[in-house]
């Protein structure tokens, strides 16, 4: 097996895995099968020895072999039971079975309980028990034919597939072995022929990845190490004769007879021998001088004998010979080497002609550096580790104003007692414990008083410290000035940016104050308004810091200072005035400041565009502390501050120029409003009127004409007059605020005093009487102006709004409280010419709930009440329509709980030559007229026809513009002319105005009286139509209509 | 499989068994002499006593036959006793569950109370109507060797066939009186109807 081939060897192997693994497969099976079968069998035994024992007991106690026979005998469904049989109490066969199975086979007596194998049985006694006690005894005896018929089965089964897998695992492994063995012979075929030939570049080829590839792998690599290991040998040999060959000492290798075997290319430079003529000399007589020679070859033969040398594997300065002849001093040491037996030496030798030099300007060089360091300006100390001066060079001596013998050998403790207290002395600690170096600035201070910079430059030497340093007073003196500068740089940025967010003045004062109170620092400040017509200054803004000081100098906010002659007179021209020692400046003002412990003043100017309107005064306690820069800072300052302060008053002025802008605004926003509402006012009444008027009319008429009505029906249309006058009435007043400005209103003269003592007394009722009944006080008060100028206007109309005005107030005070009525006069505002005219007011004043901002705004507006169902929303709507006709203004002051002021302003009337009025001129109506009425509404066509006819006058009734037209010329053609033309003015196609104009073109001398429910608007407006004679408005009146038609009559006697 | 059913009993003691079967080998008469020759009752007598000990076991009284625990199952015999001592001595210490048995002797059918296995002797065959007739409905096994006991009534008859003792079993009778018996017996008797008799 050892010496068989891998293919055989991996075939005998895979087969004998395979086997084994199948035999202990088949093994383990069998011993469980057995052992279970086994168990098997014992379990069914003794079920079934269970069953039949119990079946039998009766037959047992009763004494029955038939029925024990019965029993027994169903055991023939089970052949492998051989035998069965019943004991009786005393231990007797009583039944067997089968017949046929000899008595004398079973056991004599009842052996123990429990089944066993035997004798290639399986057999055992099992007890008959009925109700706990024993009967008899049952015998069991069954056979294990069954257990080998299964094992024979089993046994041949498992012989043939252990056949079948042998055989497979052959012919598996026959293909398999091929994978493995080829790569394996080819990485054998290879690896000879590398023996062979010491070939390193040959190959193995590689067959797959795994671990044969692998191995494949390994040796490939392996190969290439060799290969490059062969290479680098090479090379390194090379590299070494190279570097021998190129090394800065000369290498003389000797034997051990003392000659040269080895020589390289600096040792020929050195000694002047070739490498060709040094080979084989004797090293003695061409290297060592003649005095030398012999010792070098004792030594030789004693390291020889002993294995001792002194100069061995040392480094000795000695002696040697050039091939001149000269002598030079060298360096050497020799080492000896053993290669195999024999014995070599090895001398390094290197020149020290050179290297003497060199010393010797090292040495010249050190005391040229001291000289150097003695004269350079930068100080030059060197501390030990015991903090002993060691070295100083001049530099230092006259930068510690000392002189060298104070400080050579002493320690720096003993020259500064106090020097391990100061951070200098940690600095300097920390240097020479890690050894790092430090750079830093130090003040150093002369025992004087007097102080110095110095630059310090710690390095840590071995000896201890060099500390360099550099005085760089001057440059620190400079340094601290511009710190100081940027300093204020920054203050004026940050200040001029806190003044830039800044609206009003007084903030804007009170921030620059403050921040130079804070910063520049300053011990007093204030600035002052300056006002050029006084001459005077005012104090305006106070820092918070100067208010105690200030209420000292008597200059608290809003006091008054004279300007003095020196400092401020100059200052409100415009320059900056710095007294830097304001106790010797004999003025008013400085002196005022010198009491108050001031010593430095700066006063400076707010200048914009060039004219002073303020000054900032800034003050020290200590005389000459300001310094230029300050004085500079200062006058920057103010200027940013004056520029800021203009611009802020250039702001609210916008601020107030756009308030005014928006009130304007809201102002024609509410007459608008109150327009538009006006209008349609205006259209709801005209068609009320409209609709009245034939109701007006006949109730007129019937009221008047019909003696023969009865007291009922009087009583009635009365009612219904009254009515239709109060919903006329209402009409009215909804349109009363519209009215502007009503030409047919008589303006008198009014006399506003009388007027209020009237309208008190016709309220007398509403604001004591009717308020007392609920418990309620109201007091009234008249506050009236003796000789108040009357104003001109219609006395109803105020006397109406002031009862309006009277009822608000009172209904505002539900809880009782002061009613006013006041009367004043304004002057006019005085104006370049002329004083403006004067202006009379009258105001009513309640103490009582007031109004919020909403509802003042819109209080005016009709139909606006708070008063919820109990207001029309008409009333303060009605004053408001009484003060535009009459050129008044109203003004409204209230706030929710403080009462209402509302006050009528009146121009004044100034008396002029009074027109006389034209007297009423007595009319007398004409009879039997002939009248065309024109109308498109036929109630108010058939109303009014009825009641002109009832007058006596011939009607004819037109119910369109064109109907009413053609009326006219055919009454033109048949010569039977109207009197009279009544036109309504709205109709469709043809309206009044038109209508009018037609008659008056075809008989310019007939009247035209256009009745209208706009009437009383185109009277307010001026807008009598062309070719009208009058206008009447709706509902018409039987009255106005006589009058109406009397006046047209007597106009044209008149014109006649 | 029904016979699988069995009730589980308590341990007994099975002496007298084992006595009983001696008897049984000994069916014909031996020749040696009895203890006690006045009060030995014959071999068929003993056989006939040990199996009105095994009807104990293979037969159910149902509760009510017990008002109490304690109360003694009885095994009465009713007319002449053929059985002398041999009885009292078969049952002696043995017990059904908690009753323990004992035997009683009733001269007359009046005197039968409380009694859960009645034999009635040969000597009652005359009267053997009237008694069957009174103890009609009650609770208990009547058992008895008169000729043709069953088919008047009685619930178990002992019958002598080729000289061994064979069993017949009224089931009516027995469903009457609610004792219940064990199938394995009835398999070995004859099943017998008053009607078929």
């Amino acid at each position: 097996m050892k010496d068989a081939p891998i293919q055989q060897k991996l075939m005998t192997v895979l087969l004998l895995t395979c086997g084994t693994a199948l035999l202990l497969t088949c093994v383990a099976f069998f011993a469980y099968d057995f052992v279970t079968f086994r168990k098997t069998t014992l379990q069914q035994l003794s079920t079934l020895g269970e069953i039949i024992a119990t079946n039998s007991t009766a037959a047992l106690a009763f004494d029955s072999e038939e029925e024990a026979y019965d029993i027994l005998r169903a055991l023939r469904a089970e052949p492998h039971v051989v035998a069965a049989g019943l004991y009786d109490q005393e231990g007797n066969l009583f039944a067997r079975y089968p017949q046929q199975f000899p008595a004398d086979a079973f056991p004599a007596t009842p052996g123990a309980e429990g089944y066993r194998f035997e004798q290639g049985y399986l057999h055992g006694f099992q007890p008959a028990m009925q109700e706990g006690s024993r009967l008899g005894t049952l015998y069991l005896r069954s056979d294990m034919g069954v257990i080998y018929e299964r094992f024979w089965r089993f046994g041949s089964i498992a012989l043939l597939v252990f056949g079948v897998s042998l055989l497979m695992a052959y012919v598996v492994s026959r293909t398999l072995r091929k994978q493995i063995a080829r790569p394996i012979l080819a990485l054998a075929e290879t690896a000879r022929a590398v023996s062979d030939r010491r070939d390193y570049s040959v190959r193995a080829t590689k067959y797959d990845q795994h671990e044969l590839g692998q191995l494949t792998d390994a040796f490939n690599h392996m190969l290439e190490e060799i290969e490059t290991q062969n290479q680098a040998l090479l090379e390194s040999e090379a590299r070494v004769r190279a570097v021998f060959n190129a090394a800065l000492s000369a290498v003389v290798v000797m034997d051990a007879a003392g000659m040269i075997i080895d020589w390289n290319t600096c040792a020929e430079t050195m000694f002047g021998w070739t490498h060709e003529e040094a080979l084989g000399q004797e090293l003695a007589a061409i290297l060592i001088p003649p005095r030398y020679r012999d010792a070098h070859r004792q030594g030789l033969k004693h390291f020889l004998a002993t294995g001792e040398g002194p100069i061995m594997n040392k480094t000795i300065e000695m002696s040697a010979l050039r091939r001149d002849g000269t002598e030079f001093p060298m360096e050497l040491s020799v080492s000896a080497m053993k290669t195999g037996e024999a014995l070599t030496f090895c001398g390094f030798i290197t020149d020290l002609t050179e290297r003497q030099e060199a010393a010797k300007r090292i040495q010249e060089t050190e005391e040229r550096l001291q000289n150097t360091l003695d004269r350079i300006a930068q100080g030059y100390q060197i501390i030990d580790h015991e903090w002993r001066y060691r070295y100083v060079n001049n530099a230092v001596l006259e930068q510690a104003r000392t002189t060298r013998e104070d400080l050579l050998g002493k320690t720096m403790m003993e020259v500064f007692p106090d020097l391990e207290t100061t951070p200098l002395f940690r600095i300097l600690e920390t240097s020479i414990r890690e050894g790092t170096p430090h750079r830093f600035e130090n003040e150093f201070a002369y025992p004087d008083g007097d102080t110095a910079w110095f630059l310090l430059s710690v390095q840590p030497v071995p000896e201890g410290l060099v500390i360099l340093s550099q005085d760089i007073t001057e440059r620190k003196r400079a340094d601290q000035k511009l710190q100081a500068q940027l300093a204020r740089l920054d203050l004026l940025s940050h200040t001029t940016r806190a003044i830039a967010e800044r609206q009003d003045l007084n903030s804007i004062f009170q921030v620059m104050i403050r921040s130079l109170e804070d910063h520049l620092p300053i011990d007093f400040g204030c600035v002052c308004l300056y006002d050029p017509v006084q001459e005077a200054l005012t104090v305006t803004s106070v820092g918070v810091k100067s208010q105690p000081l200030a209420l000292e100098l008597a200059m608290p906010e809003q006091a008054n200072i004279e300007i003095d002659q020196n400092g401020l007179s100059r200052c409100v021209q415009g320059q900056l005035v710095y007294e830097p020692d304001i106790s010797e400046v004999p003025f008013p003002f400085p002196q005022r400041m010198a009491r108050g412990g001031l010593r430095a003043l700066v006063v400076a100017p707010l200048l914009v565009e060039s004219s002073v309107f303020g000054v900032l005064v800034a003050a020290r306690q200590q005389a000459h502390s300001f310094s230029s820069g300050d004085c500079e800072f200062l006058r920057q300052l103010s200027e940013h501050v004056a520029l800021a302060a203009h611009q802020a008053q250039l702001y609210s002025a916008l601020q107030k120029a756009y308030d005014d802008l928006r009130q304007t605004q809201q102002a024609i926003m509410q007459q608008e409003r109150l327009s538009a509402l006006g209008q349609m006012a205006s259209g709801i009444a005209h068609d009320i009127n409209n609709a009245i008027s034939p109701v007006a009319l006949y109730t007129e008429s019937l009221l008047e004409n019909e003696p023969a009505l009865s007291t009922r029906a009087r009583e009635y249309l009365e009612i219904i007059q009254q009515a239709i006058d109060d919903v006329a009435a209402t009409v009215t007043r909804m349109r009363e605020f519209y009215r502007q400005n009503e030409h047919a209103l008589a303006l008198t003269p009014v006399h506003l005093d009388r007027l209020v003592q009237q309208v008190m007394n016709l309220t007398r009722a509403r604001w004591s009487d009717m308020p007392q009944e609920r418990g309620i006080m109201i007091e009234a008060q008249t506050d009236l102006l003796p000789d108040l100028p009357p104003i001109r206007g219609v006395e109803g109309e105020i006397r109406e709004a002031l009862t309006n005005l009277i009822f608000n107030a009172v209904d505002a005070m539900p809880e009782g409280g002061t009613l006013t009525l006041r009367t004043r006069v304004i002057e006019g505002l005085p104006r370049a010419d002329a004083p403006g005219p004067k202006r009379v007011l009258i105001e009513v004043i309640d103490t009582g709930v007031g109004m919020d901002e909403a509802t003042r705004r819109r209080c005016l507006e009709p139909f606006f009440t708070t008063k919820g169902k109990r207001g029309t929303g008409l009333g303060l709507a009605m004053v408001y329509g009484v003060a535009q006709r009459h050129g008044a203004t109203i003004e409204i002051d209230s706030a929710v709980g403080a009462g209402t002021t509302m006050r009528l302003i009146f121009p004044a009337h100034t008396p002029v030559d009074a027109t006389p009025t034209p007297a009423q001129t007595s009319y007398d109506v004409p009879s039997r007229l002939r009248i065309l009425i024109v109308d498109d509404d036929p109630l108010l066509l058939k109303s009014l026809g009825d009641i002109l006819e009832t007058d006596g006058h011939a009607v004819t009734p037109a119910n369109s513009g064109q109907a009413g037209l053609n009326a006219f010329h055919a009454a033109q053609a048949r010569d039977e002319p109207f009197a009279v033309v009544i036109t309504d003015l709205g109709m469709p196609y043809m309206d009044g105005r038109q209508v009018a104009r037609n008659i008056k073109e075809a008989a310019p001398s007939t009247p035209v009286i256009l009745l209208t429910g706009w009437g009383q608007r185109m009277v307010a407006e001026g807008d009598i139509p062309a070719h009208v004679d009058q206008v009447l408005s709706k509902p018409p009146r039987l009255r106005e209509l006589r009058e109406a038609l009397a006046h047209t009559f007597n106009h044209q006697k008149l014109d006649h | 499989m029904a016979l699988l059913g069995m009730r589980s009993g308590r341990y007994k003691r099975w002496a007298v068994v084992g006595r009983i079967c001696a008897w049984l080998l000994l069916v014909l008469p031996i020749g040696g002499t009895p203890l006690r020759a006045q009060s030995a009752p014959s071999a068929e007598y003993q056989v006939k006593a040990a199996f009105l000990f095994h009807f104990t076991q293979f037969a159910e009284w149902p509760p009510e036959a017990f008002a109490e625990a304690e109360q003694p199952f009885v095994i009465g015999v009713l007319g002449d006793d053929p059985f002398g001592s041999y009885l009292d001595e078969t049952v002696l210490g043995e017990a059904v569950d908690t009753h323990a048995m004992v035997v009683r002797r009733y001269r007359r059918v009046e005197d039968v109370e409380a009694c859960h296995i009645l034999f009635i002797s040969q000597s009652e065959t005359d009267r053997l109507a009237q008694i069957l007739a009174r103890l009609q409905d009650q609770t208990m096994l009547t058992v008895s060797d008169v000729p043709r006991f069953t088919e008047q009534g009685g619930i178990i008859e002992f019958v002598m066939e080729d000289n061994k003792i064979r069993l017949r079993i009224n089931v009516e009778a027995a469903r009457a009186a609610e004792v219940t018996i064990s199938a394995k017996l009835l398999r070995l008797a004859d099943i017998v109807s008053p009607q078929t008799g």
